[in-house]
């Protein structure tokens, strides 16, 4: 139980830091600050178990685990599982989420999209599909994954290192994959 | 207290195990329904186990309050393992940046044009499929035009341009 109070303190306290963060850097900034926040909080999250009692004062012996190691490896999961799975997650989904924003064009709209060509051409308040892949093939090719040059796209080598891992997951769990024409697999 | 924390570890293996596994042999089964469906039936499975073993007066605080304590820590120890891996398998799944990668690694040379690519992850089939995935799991009303939101894509689209002004996010997308 120190572990869940400890967790939904230190929680509250990140939240308010990253509002902040988010609100004053440029959005170029913003995975470096999720990065050294999550670094940061979780260093002070240990200081603040080793420093507290067991108890934090007022638990009962039932709340207890009886084992500090065990007690600092669930506060670490707990928080780790809410900065990561959750934190996280709603920053991406907010700010990259694909289906999230067709959801929001058609919130927006008046009237509402009346052909699938409207929900492409109106995508992202107008800037379109094509903006938005544009944006993700400029992530892969700053990422040193892929090189565009004359409308052709090409793996790098550290680009099919990765591929090789995603499409042996993939793989893994049977997903099927549009491949191109004249493919040879 | 132990045996909260290893009864969440291994039901979430458990979970894992059949999350991964059934759609593979059934292709029926998407994993994102199945985890909706499967999970509370988790949480319940835990419950009774950690109630069951309690009644036995071995391994579970003898109070009901620790009872109680130890079915919320089981079920926050299943819950944390399960938050960490819905996103992981979400990406390898469904990113269209990952896609792309495979669909790169997949092609002659590692080499495609972008305007194959374009028409891949960018064209009207593309949002139509996601329309149309999104009628399914009943964020929009029907899978033909006019498309309009049902209650629950409503909630989730308000929520979330809610929070892409609260973290001045821009238009996202």
């Amino acid at each position: 139980m120190k572990a869940l109070l400890l967790v939904l303190a230190f929680g509250a306290i990140t939240s308010v830091i990253l509002t902040v963060a988010f609100r004053v850097l440029p959005s170029r900034l913003h995975a470096t600050a999720l990065v050294a926040v999550y670094a940061v909080s979780l260093c002070g999250l240990s200081v603040a178990f080793l420093l507290t009692p067991p108890d934090l004062g007022f638990l009962a012996g039932e709340f207890l685990t009886g084992s500090i190691f065990l007690e600092f490896a669930v506060t670490w999961l707990l928080y780790t599982a809410g900065y990561l799975g959750g934190l996280v997650q709603l920053y991406n989904l907010a700010s990259r989420g694909l289906s999230l924003r067709m959801l929001i064009d058609m919130l927006e709209a008046s009237p509402p999209p009346d052909s699938v060509k409207q929900v492409a051409d109106g995508y992202c308040a107008g800037r379109g599909l094509a903006w938005m892949y544009e944006k993700r093939l400029e992530g892969l090719d700053h990422l040193g994954y892929i090189t565009v040059h004359g409308g052709k796209v090409e793996l790098t080598k550290n680009g099919a290192q990765k591929a090789r891992v995603f499409d042996r997951l993939q793989d893994l769990l049977g997903i099927g994959s549009d491949l191109p024409e004249g493919s040879t697999e | 207290m132990s045996f909260a924390v290893l009864t969440g570890v291994m039901f979430f293996v458990a979970f894992a195990i059949v999350h991964l596994a059934v759609p593979r042999l059934s292709r029926n089964l998407g994993r994102g329904s199945m985890a909706v469906r499967l999970t509370p039936l988790f949480l319940l499975a835990i419950a009774l186990i950690i109630l069951a073993v309690w009644a036995t007066g071995k391994t579970v605080p003898a109070s009901p309050i620790g009872a109680a304590a130890s079915i919320l820590l089981a079920e926050l120890t299943f819950l944390s393992l399960f938050v960490l891996y819905m996103p992981a398998l979400y990406t390898v799944t469904h990113s269209l940046s990952v896609a792309t990668l495979v669909m790169l690694r997949r092609s002659p040379e590692s080499r495609l044009s972008k305007a194959r690519l374009m028409q891949t992850f960018a064209s009207q089939e593309f949002a139509a499929a996601r329309l149309a995935a999104m009628v399914e799991s009943g964020y929009i009303a029907k899978s033909s035009p006019p498309y309009r939101l049902c209650p629950r894509g409503k909630v989730v689209a308000r929520a979330f341009l809610w929070l892409q002004r609260v973290w001045r996010l821009g238009p996202g997308g």
